[in-house]
């Protein structure tokens, strides 16, 4: 199992602040989100280079766990070249070596990623993990091959009685765990069934990505202190020449 | 093996035991060892040349199976070892905690698992090995001529691919490797040929579910054996590979973490092991264990800070 840092706990950083911020507190793994700014998936990036991203983050010992599909950005997985703000999403995925993640509610408006071999559907958190599972596991052979994501949310509802019966179903399927909460937010999710699922999921064998994202987007603010970034994420984002951005592990 | 029948081999092996003798098929004398928590090579060049005198058998099932601890045996056997000889200790599950407790006597180990309750461990101190064919010691013990800095040696029958990183300015040895391993075929080896131990490159290997086995010849030369791991099916372990439990506590609430490592420690079996994932050094967690379960599990640091503690916590049957 490998500890990822998502950049939904730092939606404002760049790339090399997210690798950065990864080191500092131990991360070996990132999970990036679409729409953040890390803006790889941006064709406005200035040099924006997926090849070069991956690079980085290999020298600097970070594994990329996958490119997350954002909440309201199912469309995008069908769009190409055509669509002027945004990459064709299933070519950066595979210039940057990880899975697509989408939500399953999704899936059926993306019937094209199916066959590409880089799609991890995204079973959402709470009650609705299983039955969501049997409807991808509907969806004919190829569907029920699909590797398979989970969201962990332990702050909108006890885990407990949800963790053993997917973990069972899932089996070894199951290759990304997002859990909403950890890092800052640790000692305030007791009772939630957290130790109980990391428990399981040692047990189980898993060998996959535990991803960790803020619970709620007010608590960002704690993320980032906690990542050691005092104040906004810098502007090196923006900066043309990405040389100028360092990884700083102070 | 050189100058020993196989069928006398694996019939002395069942001597005394009436354990049916393998199908040629299965003819353990040739085939790795398969992998549990522990990493595992090809045989060493030095153990399939060995003289039968210079082999010590210590069978340990029988006292295991009555519950007794036969430590006192097995460490008077390794006294009492001669120069050059190699400890094939042979037991009912694999002696993960012996490995750490040899290691530091000097020895190194290789392993055969025979089945779910026979294992074969061979003891041996490494430098005292014959040597390969060219006229040092092989990477895997095969002979092979080391390749240019950064080129995987072409993949012989054998299943080792060897790496020489030496020469290479980080981070291109740990790029290369982990760019080797992503092509590995299965029930292959990787051996990489480095200058020192590349401690940034075993967490990321345990973590994509490598085993590996780091081997220091001399200074400046060390080799690290690299071998995948199978995945495990849901719900217990498998008659054959185990992946790596890891048991990462670092987002678990306080509260909830001790229990959560005990859950896990008392869900395993006898030779079993686990990793344990924390951002500081659990010692009282090992204040604990000493109270709650003394002489019953294994402690043994594989990464000290100062960022993550990784700890490889076993039962010992």
């Amino acid at each position: 199992m490998r500890l990822a840092l998502s950049s939904a706990a730092a939606p404002d950083a760049s790339f090399d602040e997210l690798l950065a911020a990864c080191l500092r507190r131990g991360f070996s793994a990132l999970e990036l989100e679409c729409g953040h700014g890390h803006l790889l998936d941006s064709v406005r990036a200035a040099g924006g280079d997926a090849a070069a991203a991956r690079a980085r983050a290999a020298g600097a010992g970070i594994h990329l766990a996958g490119l997350r599909l954002a909440p309201d950005n199912g469309e995008a997985v069908q769009s190409g070249p055509d669509q002027r703000d945004q990459v064709d999403l299933l070519a950066l995925v595979r210039s940057l070596g990880v899975p697509l993640l989408v939500p399953a509610a999704r899936m059926a408006r993306a019937p094209r990623a199916l066959d590409t071999g880089r799609v991890m559907v995204v079973l959402p958190a709470g009650g609705a993990a299983l039955p969501a599972l049997d409807e991808v596991d509907s969806g004919g052979r190829s569907a029920a091959r699909l590797p398979l994501a989970w969201d962990v949310d332990p702050t909108a509802a006890d885990i407990s009685t949800v963790t053993g019966d997917l973990i069972a179903r899932a089996g070894s399927r199951l290759r990304h765990v997002r859990l909403y909460g950890g890092g800052p937010e640790s000692s305030g999710q007791e009772g939630r069934g957290i130790g109980s699922l990391m428990a399981r999921l040692a047990l189980s064998g898993f060998t996959g990505t535990l991803a960790l994202a803020p619970s709620r987007a007010s608590h960002r603010v704690a993320w980032s202190a906690w990542l050691g970034q005092r104040g906004g994420w810098g502007c090196g984002s923006t900066a043309k020449d990405r040389q100028l951005v360092t990884l700083s592990t102070s | 093996m050189a100058g020993i029948d196989a069928d006398e081999l694996v019939a002395r092996l069942d001597q005394g035991h009436r354990m049916p003798t393998p199908e040629p098929e299965t003819d353990m004398t040739d085939s790795l060892p398969i992998l549990s928590e522990q990493p595992t090579v090809a045989r060493p060049a030095g153990l399939t040349d060995l003289d039968p005198g210079q082999i010590v058998d210590l069978d340990v099932r029988a006292e295991l199976r009555a519950g007794e601890e036969p430590f006192s045996k097995i460490m008077a056997a390794r006294r009492d070892l001669a120069e050059g000889a190699v400890l094939r200790l042979r037991a009912i599950f694999e002696p993960v905690p012996l490995y750490a407790v040899l290691r530091k006597q000097g020895f190194e180990h290789w392993t055969e698992r025979l089945s779910d309750d026979d294992w074969i461990v061979w003891f041996y101190r490494p430098g005292t090995e014959p040597t390969g064919g060219n006229g040092a010691p092989g990477a895997g013990g095969h002979g092979e001529s080391v390749p240019e800095p950064g080129a995987a040696a072409p993949d012989p029958a054998d299943g080792v691919v060897v790496l020489d990183v030496r020469g290479l300015d980080p981070p291109e040895p740990m790029l290369q490797t982990l760019k080797v391993l992503e092509t590995l075929p299965p029930d292959h080896t990787l051996v990489q040929i480095n200058v020192k131990e590349p401690r940034f490159l075993l967490p990321r290997l345990a973590e994509l579910g490598f085993a590996y086995d780091v081997r220091e010849q001399e200074p400046g030369l060390v080799r690290v054996f690299i071998r995948r791991k199978g995945e495990v099916a849901v719900g217990g372990p498998t008659t054959g590979n185990r992946a790596v439990r890891v048991l990462d506590v670092r987002v678990i609430p306080p509260r909830e973490k001790h229990p959560a490592i005990f859950e896990t420690f008392k869900a395993l079996e006898p030779g079993e092991s686990f990793v344990l994932v924390n951002d500081h050094d659990p010692r009282p967690l090992r204040y604990q264990f000493d109270y709650e379960h003394a002489g019953e599990f294994g402690w043994e640091y594989l990464e000290q800070g100062p960022v993550v503690w990784r700890v490889q916590i076993s039962r010992v049957g």
